[in-house]
């Protein structure tokens, strides 16, 4: 009897056992599949198939699902395990939909982009779940392919149609990590709106706010804390096209813009309209084009630019590697600055088509500036008048810079799309009646009477060089220097180096002399200095031949004063002794000059003959007394080891000048 | 048959003169010269000589020898091997000043890994990863600047030895196993395989 009550406790017991352990485990189970299934449908009415290797689910309703793929309705695999590491704080109400869900540390890998703009398109047409209300993704991460990686947390919700995402430390980056964003924090809000009749296009409405945070895009850098970004925007989703239609875009402060943007299956294909504008150039350009170029481009570290200025432009083909480009330009009081140039209140309105866009009808422009000035030189104010072309952009008549109380006209001024894409400024350009002193005092020159013109011919500039197939002449000391093949080398970089061949006729040395301070020398000098190079300021290469040519009724004399300064300059030798140049004031020469060339810092020095001794004279002493002659014995010299010795002379000039003055 | 003799001797004079005559033009590019001059370029504006804040900046180059560089490309051995040409042109030392003045803002670049030496001779931001956004856009627009100044040094190193464009490549390559050899330890340099590894 004992034992079958035992035996009966034992059965009831194990009932009971088994009981509680069915009334324990049978929610689980049953949740479990009601996580997985609905996990399914809720994928699957967004299009893919989701296949999780395991879904645990533990009392507190806490659901880890592992090894998830996901699989577009084609079967190919967009995400790849594990999808969510850990799923928890899952809410199951009736009837068991999941309404909220938290994701801690998921990590997402999209492997396939979806090249036909499946993902964006099925991403946008779901957007969250119809019965997820809220989901928490925190310290999450997501990797789509080589493109891009994105971690953080946000929080997505959406109610009566509209999901809005709150992120507070969102980190995007892409490999390289040269184009990225870091802290972002910020709301953005996409409404599904309703259908337009007969359309099966899906429409929304975005908006977004980032209130902290900073991006960087290559050398630019934006702090997002300083420059908040707010932008509105209607999407409107096709079977082939996504169009963004962005109302306002702001970087406030900086930068506004007005988008419609056509995003395609096919990249060459989308089309952007853009308007872009700046209230505020001051800031927009430190931020957008000082700061991150400054370095690259030394011209740009020193520039100020204020005003106002806007691009409407159309871009055709966004994707490609050759866009179709139209648009209109315009700028108002704009002032461009720096201690070499100055472009003062400028205002334009110029329409600009690309090589390859779409043909119109040809459209006018304007250009006008108050000042112009570059390398202290002014070129005064001027006006153009443009027509826009396909590659082109024409002004409509010659364009008359004021110089140097002359003027530099420009004909057939256009600025032309090459090829290769890259722009280039071309010209003709006629110099009239220049005064040399006044252009030279601008530039910060010793001033020198004279007056310079001439047809420069063929003008083109573009990033590699600004070059000039024609020639000017310089009237000056009573001859004439003709100058040719002039170019500047790289204008806008570190370096630019400025080359020049030149001619000189008949130039008086009395009058040459008279302007430099180098003693007093009479005579004609002739010659010329090819290969000139001038660059960081300095000379850096010439070939020189310079010499005096007889003329009837021109004496040849030489000063003493300047017959020192040859000597101390070359190293050369006055052979006379120094009673005969305190006796005398200026010495006869039949022949002076020098041929040279400088390469590499290094000049060499020849004179008109060769002396005996091996020397070279630089001054071969006339017939008649008094005379002189000057021979060099150093052929070979360091360039700057001469220019240091013409500044110690310079120097010693102006001691003795301060001397006699007190 | 002696009129056959006779041409045939005439013929075999014409070919004896004519291969006097021809004239042998030697094509020379005084690589070793290169990179001797690219050695004390890269210790000028790298080195421990660039290090140094004590050193004056020197006024010209005396790399000694770029030298026969200096003879253009279509000179006889004996006028190349004169080695009598400094590079020092106000160019080249504009941007050798410019190189050497940033390299105190690369090294700890260099020396973390964030930038390395690619096999063309150019700087590359190669891990960012640990740097916040203020430093990357520090590297990027230094790693700009930097190699723009250094094919502009190679173009100008060319044109004051009288090269064409045809030689900035040659120069450029000299100088990258140049910049690849005197990389010091740690930093990332990358071999004419294309393997990054760490020196």
């Amino acid at each position: 009897m004992r034992r079958a009550i035992l035996a009966a406790g034992v059965l009831v017991a194990t009932v009971l056992l088994l009981v509680v352990a069915l009334y324990a485990t049978l929610p689980l189970w049953s949740g479990t599949e009601l996580v997985r299934s609905e996990l399914q449908r809720q994928l699957l009415l967004a299009g893919y198939d989701v296949q999780a290797a395991s879904v645990r689910m533990d009392r507190e309703l806490s659901v880890t699902a592992t090894d998830v793929v996901i699989r577009d309705a084609g079967g190919r695999e967009v995400a790849a395990a594990p999808l969510v590491e850990v799923f928890n704080t899952l809410r199951l109400q009736p009837p068991y939909l999941v309404t909220t869900a938290r994701l801690i540390r998921p990590r997402l890998s999209i492997d396939r982009t979806g090249e036909d703009g499946s993902v964006l398109r099925s991403l946008l047409a779901t957007a969250l779940p119809a019965p997820l209300e809220r989901l928490e993704i925190e310290e999450g991460a997501v990797r789509i392919g080589d493109a891009a990686t994105a971690r953080g947390t946000l929080v997505l919700d959406q109610h009566a149609g509209a999901l809005g995402i709150t992120a507070t430390t969102l980190d995007i980056s892409d490999p390289s990590a040269t184009r990225a964003a870091e802290k972002l924090a910020g709301r953005l809000r996409l409404e599904r709106l309703p259908r337009e009749a007969a359309s099966t296009d899906q429409r929304y409405a975005l908006e977004l706010q980032i209130g902290s945070g900073s991006a960087l895009w290559d050398e630019v850098l934006v702090d997002l804390g300083a420059f908040p970004v707010s932008a509105a925007a209607t999407a409107t989703a096709a079977a082939k096209t996504v169009d963004l239609d962005i109302a306002s875009a702001e970087l406030r402060g900086l930068l506004k813009m007005q988008a419609a943007f056509t995003w395609t299956l096919q990249d060459e294909l989308s089309r952007c309209s853009l308007h872009l504008s700046a209230e505020n150039l001051e800031r927009s350009f430190d931020k957008l084009v000082r700061e991150p170029f400054g370095a690259a481009y030394p011209a740009l570290a020193n520039l100020t630019v204020t005003g106002k200025s806007s691009v409407r432009m159309t871009i055709t083909g966004a994707g490609s590697d050759a866009p179709a480009i139209s648009g209109v330009v315009h700028a108002q009081s704009l002032r461009a600055s720096s201690p070499a140039f100055l472009l003062d209140d400028l205002t334009a309105r110029i329409p600009f088509f690309s090589r390859n866009a779409e043909p119109v009808v040809d459209i006018g422009g304007t250009l006008a500036a108050a000042d112009l000035r570059i390398g202290g030189i002014r070129f005064g104010p001027f006006r153009i008048e443009s027509i826009a072309r396909a590659g082109r952009l024409d002004a409509t008549a010659p364009v008359t810079l004021r110089v140097g109380g002359g003027a530099l006209t420009l004909e057939d001024l256009a600025l032309v799309e090459r090829e290769e894409r890259t722009l280039q400024l071309r010209a003709r350009g006629l110099l009239r009646d220049v005064d040399l002193s006044r252009l030279l005092q601008d530039a910060g020159w010793p001033a020198v009477q004279g007056r310079l013109e001439g047809d420069l011919g063929g003008m083109a500039m573009d990033p590699v060089a600004l070059s000039v197939t024609g020639a000017a002449t310089a009237h000056v000391f009573g001859g004439r220097v003709h100058l040719r093949d002039m170019s500047i080398g790289t204008p806008f970089s570190r370096v630019s180096v400025f080359r020049l061949d030149a001619v000189a006729e008949d130039l008086q040395l009395a009058e040459m002399t008279q302007a430099l301070p180098f003693g007093h020398i009479r005579g004609v000098l002739e010659g010329h200095v090819n290969d000139l190079e001038i660059a960081a300021g300095q000379l850096q290469s010439f070939d020189v031949d310079l010499h005096s040519v007889p003329r009837p009724g021109v004496a040849q004399t030489i000063s003493v004063r300047a017959l020192s300064k040859l000597s101390a300059l070359g190293g050369a030798d006055a052979s006379l002794g120094g009673i005969a140049l305190r006796l005398v004031n200026e010495f006869r020469y039949s022949r002076l000059g020098v041929r040279g060339s400088l390469r590499n810092d290094q000049f060499e020095l020849h004179g008109v003959e060769r002396a005996d001794d091996g020397g070279e004279y630089l001054v071969k002493g006339s017939l008649l007394p008094p005379t002189v002659n000057v021979i060099s014995h150093t052929q070979r010299m360091s360039f700057s080891e001469m220019l240091s010795r013409l500044r110690s002379l310079g120097e010693e000039e102006g001691e003795a000048r301060d001397a006699t003055s007190q | 048959m002696q009129r056959r003799n006779s041409i045939r001797s005439l013929a075999l004079m014409f070919a004896m003169a004519a291969a006097s005559a021809c004239v042998t033009v030697n094509i020379y590019f005084p690589a070793p010269q290169v990179r001797e001059a690219a050695e004390q370029i890269v210790e000028e504006t790298w080195g421990d000589a660039a290090k140094d804040a004590s050193v004056q900046p020197r006024s010209s180059l005396s790399p000694g020898r770029l030298l026969a560089m200096a003879s253009s490309l279509l000179v006889a051995d004996a006028h190349a091997a004169d080695p009598d040409v400094n590079v020092s042109t106000p160019a080249i030392r504009a941007l050798k000043d410019a190189i050497k003045a940033r390299s105190a803002q690369l090294r700890p670049y260099m020396n973390s890994g964030a930038v390395g030496i690619d096999r063309g001779g150019v700087l590359v931001a190669r891990d960012l990863a640990g740097l916040d956004l203020a430093g990357k856009a520090a590297v990027r627009r230094l790693v700009e600047a930097e190699n723009r100044d250094r094919t502009q040094l190679y173009r100008e190193i060319a044109a004051a030895n009288g090269y064409g464009s045809e030689r900035v490549r040659d120069i450029q390559q000299i100088f990258a196993e140049t910049w690849v050899a005197k990389a010091e330890p740690g930093w990332w340099v990358q071999d004419a395989g294309g393997t990054w590894r760490r020196r």
